[in-house]
């Protein structure tokens, strides 16, 4: 394929097939916690941090990471020090989040406000070398904290009360699976963009949950449904000359109406895919 | 005997309203407790309280001789709720849900063994649903439901069980099979403290009976319940119903304390 000759359509693909694989593995565990939103506002938190890197002329994927994870640990501890329900928690801090993140980037003035778009909707031609780097070393602690915690956190998903009665820290994974949210939002924030990349954590497993009968099996599908929306996202973005976000988003999307349609064939037939 | 747990003076508010109030309950090891009550009488709230879901606003919770905040042995105590509390959000598997109470920071790495695997699947058979194992939970009925949490509380393996209205919704068959299944328990030793608002199938079980009304205790004695099953050899859950005081056993208003 003729888009692969370029240099940095290479880098935008190794940058979309690990937003790809990270973004379900952690959204199944946010739509099973009823907290599908939770990436958004992750997304938003990520902003003040590069408006942060740009105003001190850091590198924005670090500052972005560091910013987005504070502020997944404030959000648990507002969540859990105080009565504020959960959704009014992720409220207050989203709206700090971005109103830092535009409020920083117009105080570094110049170009920062042009690349800020870059950010929100995703770019093909922003990933650098240096980027690819810091996305793999972000997506291999992912994985590792997965396949460590990866049972204690769907035991907390399901019931954190049961989970509770098991000896299970469920404060301490409940941060964690937030800490891991906000590592796939910035992970995703070059290709797909802030505003967006919450969409390929969630809609995937949307789409998934239509056809499976098992939480693994949901995982593992959306992880290919994840993969084919940003593969086919990018390369469609690059024809049509569009940001990659939007095609992307659109495209799982259109993933997720069809496998509604496939699921409500399937399952008058009672033949859901499962172990 | 060995105690596993001991509440004293026990108090748990709700808005300013006593939900518990002084209540000194101590459970020792090997016995089947009933814990009976109207709506409101406080006896979901115990159960929370023992189980440390629910913080106590005053008094002292020792889990086997230790104070709560410092026992860690929760592997031995396995809790059955009514139902899940994020069930139906992703689909999730019997064998999953069953398995999950497996889970723990110290099987981290062996969690999936062949013991665990076979401890999955006796516990599905107890229950009479390893048939369904790969189903979706919630293309269960309710009462198959709970069925699968009572087997996920049966594969962990513990000593100690708390259930919270394990029979409501299943039908007749199964809530034999399942007290048939806490019989067992009982009778290799195991401690089972029930919380419902009827005995049921139970009603022979029970080795005593703990009745909650406005949150105090309002009866805690034995249930004449299985005496009178081994006197009388009858097991109609009918007969069963504790005869003696059955005003204090079943009624609402106070009796001895």
């Amino acid at each position: 394929m003729s888009l692969f000759q370029y240099d940095f359509m290479q880098r935008a693909f190794v940058a979309a097939l690990i937003v790809g694989i990270i973004s379900p593995l952690i959204g199944v565990f946010l739509v099973q916690r009823r907290l599908a939103l939770l990436g958004d506002g992750m997304g938003h938190v990520a902003l003040t941090g590069v408006g942060l890197a740009f105003l001190v002329g850091s590198a924005p994927i670090p500052t972005a990471l560091v910013v987005a994870a504070l502020g997944a640990v404030i959000l648990e501890v507002i969540r859990a020090r105080s009565r504020t329900a959960g959704d009014l928690a992720l409220a207050l801090v989203f709206y700090g989040g971005i109103a830092g993140g535009v409020f920083l980037t117009t105080l570094a003035g110049g170009k920062a406000t042009t690349s800020l778009n870059q950010y929100l909707f995703g770019s093909l031609s922003t990933v650098s070398a240096s980027d690819l780097i810091g996305l793999g070393v972000a997506a291999a602690v992912v994985i590792v904290v997965l396949a460590v915690f990866g049972r204690e956190l769907f035991a907390m998903s399901l019931d954190s009360e049961l989970a509770q009665v098991q000896g299970i820290r469920t404060t301490l994974m409940s941060t964690l699976l937030t800490v891991m949210a906000a590592i796939s939002v910035v992970v995703g924030m070059r290709t797909v963009g802030l505003l967006l990349v919450s969409a390929i954590m969630i809609v995937p497993i949307a789409a998934a949950q239509q056809l499976t009968r098992s939480f693994t099996v949901t995982a593992m599908i959306g992880v290919a449904l994840g993969l084919i929306s940003t593969v086919a996202g990018l390369t469609s973005s690059y024809y049509l000359d569009v940001p990659p976000g939007p095609t992307i988003v659109l495209i799982a999307l259109a993933i997720f109406v069809l496998a509604g349609l496939a699921g409500f064939g399937i399952r008058r037939r009672g033949r859901l895919i499962g172990r | 005997m060995t105690t596993i747990f001991s509440l004293t003076e026990g108090c748990v508010d709700y808005d300013g309203n006593h939900a518990l109030h002084d209540v000194d309950l101590t459970i020792n090891r090997g016995e089947f407790v009933a814990v009976l009550g109207d709506n409101g009488s406080g006896k979901t709230t115990l159960m929370r309280a023992l189980l440390t879901l629910t913080p106590l606003d005053h008094g002292y919770l020792t889990i086997d001789s230790l104070p709560e905040a410092r026992f860690r042995e929760w592997n031995d105590i396995a809790y059955v709720p009514q139902r899940l509390l994020s069930a139906g959000a992703v689909p999730v598997s019997v064998a999953e849900v069953v398995a999950t109470t497996s889970i723990s920071s110290r099987t981290r790495f062996q969690w999936w063994s062949r013991s665990r695997k076979a401890a999955v699947r006796t516990a599905l058979e107890q229950v009479g649903l390893w048939e369904r194992r790969n189903d979706r939970l919630d293309t269960l009925s309710g009462g198959q439901q709970r069925r699968v949490l009572i087997a996920s509380a049966l594969a962990k393996g513990a000593t100690v069980f708390i259930l919270d209205e394990p029979t409501a919704g299943v039908d007749a068959e199964n809530q034999e099979l399942i007290a048939e299944t806490f019989r067992m328990i009982r009778d290799q030793g195991g401690t089972v403290i029930l919380v419902t608002h009827e005995l049921g199938t139970f009603t022979d079980l029970a080795t005593r009976v703990v009745i909650l009304d406005h949150g105090r205790v309002s009866y805690d004695g034995p249930a004449p319940g299985p005496k009178r099953a081994h006197d009388h050899g009858v097991h109609h859950s009918e007969d069963l119903r504790p005869s003696e005081p059955p005003s204090t056993l079943f009624g609402t208003a106070g009796g001895d304390v």
